[in-house]
């Protein structure tokens, strides 16, 4: 199988309204990535509601499974976790 | 894509994570701790290229011992969640910290779980492998199960969590209830009901994968357990008071 690339989302979440407020796409530059989460980590740090976090996967559609926390419409695969 | 240089000693990563963790600040310490936060975000960038490896590793053997893609993911800690276990654990030192760097594969079934773990086991060197943490065979008392792997690239940690789809489903499920509510359930912080219940839905839902029958006194436990939480689930229209 062909390497396939990793491309890197910076998530801002707001914890108030429970959504998503920016995804930013780095594409493969790992570098440029790591620095913007830094800055954008340090100009969130007065407000406690919002979450920084850098991901890497082979697309957002992977990342949205793998941190479905970030995204609403998560399928409850087990009777016990529906209508919490 | 170049690696990044670590700018300083080991000794002052350590002393970074030091002055994080008292945080109790004069206005003289102000440049001190900003200057420690510039060291762990450098050392924490520093696990970029170990952590890239290492996912590509995950990747390949997710294929290689499934047949089938899962779903592989990355993340760099965040630096308030360094911070927290800095406080949260005394002993705990910036530079040994294994989990800066963590990558994660969500597979079908445990049986799933159990073909990757092994094929890291049989193609990785062992020596490399720090620990294995079989949250499957021993769940944390949260409830919380998966296999996590720490292996070491260019020498440094990273952890490998490898999860089924029903134990990935309920650690979203209860980092989005803890969210919601305001508290790290998953470092087992939070309301008693609440970390109860997961725990027992924690068991029932292993029953159930592996094909058993949940008893009946587990599943009125969790009526039980059910009913007691949900004045907290009603009572999430609020903004939470607190989060990390």
């Amino acid at each position: 199988m062909a390497q396939e690339s990793l491309k890197h989302f910076l998530l801002v979440f707001d914890h108030k309204s429970a959504s998503i407020q920016d995804i930013q796409e780095f594409g493969e530059d790992t570098e440029v990535a790591v620095a913007a989460y830094s800055e954008t980590e340090r100009r969130y740090t007065h407000d406690q509601m919002i979450e920084v976090v850098l991901i890497g996967s082979d697309s957002l559609d992977t990342v949205k499974r793998t941190h479905a926390n970030y995204f609403d419409g998560t399928v409850a695969l087990s009777k016990y976790l529906i209508d919490l | 894509m170049p690696r990044p240089e670590l700018q300083f000693s080991k000794k002052r990563v350590r002393k970074a994570g030091e002055i994080l963790r008292s945080m109790s600040i004069t206005p003289d310490q102000i440049e001190e701790v900003a200057e420690a936060l510039t060291i762990a975000e450098n050392w924490r960038a520093c696990h970029s290229y170990a952590l890239q490896r290492a996912t590509m590793g995950l990747r390949s053997r997710v294929m290689t011992s499934t047949g089938e893609r899962g779903d592989v993911s990355q993340r760099l800690k965040r630096i308030v969640t360094i911070i927290d276990k800095l406080h949260r654990e005394p002993t705990m030192k910036l530079d040994t910290m294994r989990d800066i760097a963590g990558c994660r594969a969500v597979v079908p079934t445990v049986g799933a779980v159990r073909l990757v773990q092994r094929q890291w086991q049989k193609s990785f060197q062992a020596d490399r492998i720090l620990r294995v943490n079989d949250y499957i065979k021993s769940p944390r008392s949260s409830g919380y199960r998966a296999v996590h792997l720490y292996v070491i690239y260019d020498d440094l940690p990273v952890e490998v969590q490898i999860r089924s789809h029903l134990q990935h489903a309920w650690a979203i499920t209860l980092e989005q209830i803890g969210g919601r509510l305001g508290f790290d359930l998953k470092s087992g912080r939070g309301p008693q009901e609440i970390l109860d219940y997961f725990a027992l839905v924690a068991e029932a839902m292993a029953i159930d994968e592996s094909g058993d029958d949940v008893s009946r006194e587990l599943a009125v436990s969790i009526k039980a357990a059910r009913l007691k939480i949900q004045p907290f689930l009603e009572s999430t229209q609020h903004p939470p008071t607190s989060s990390r």
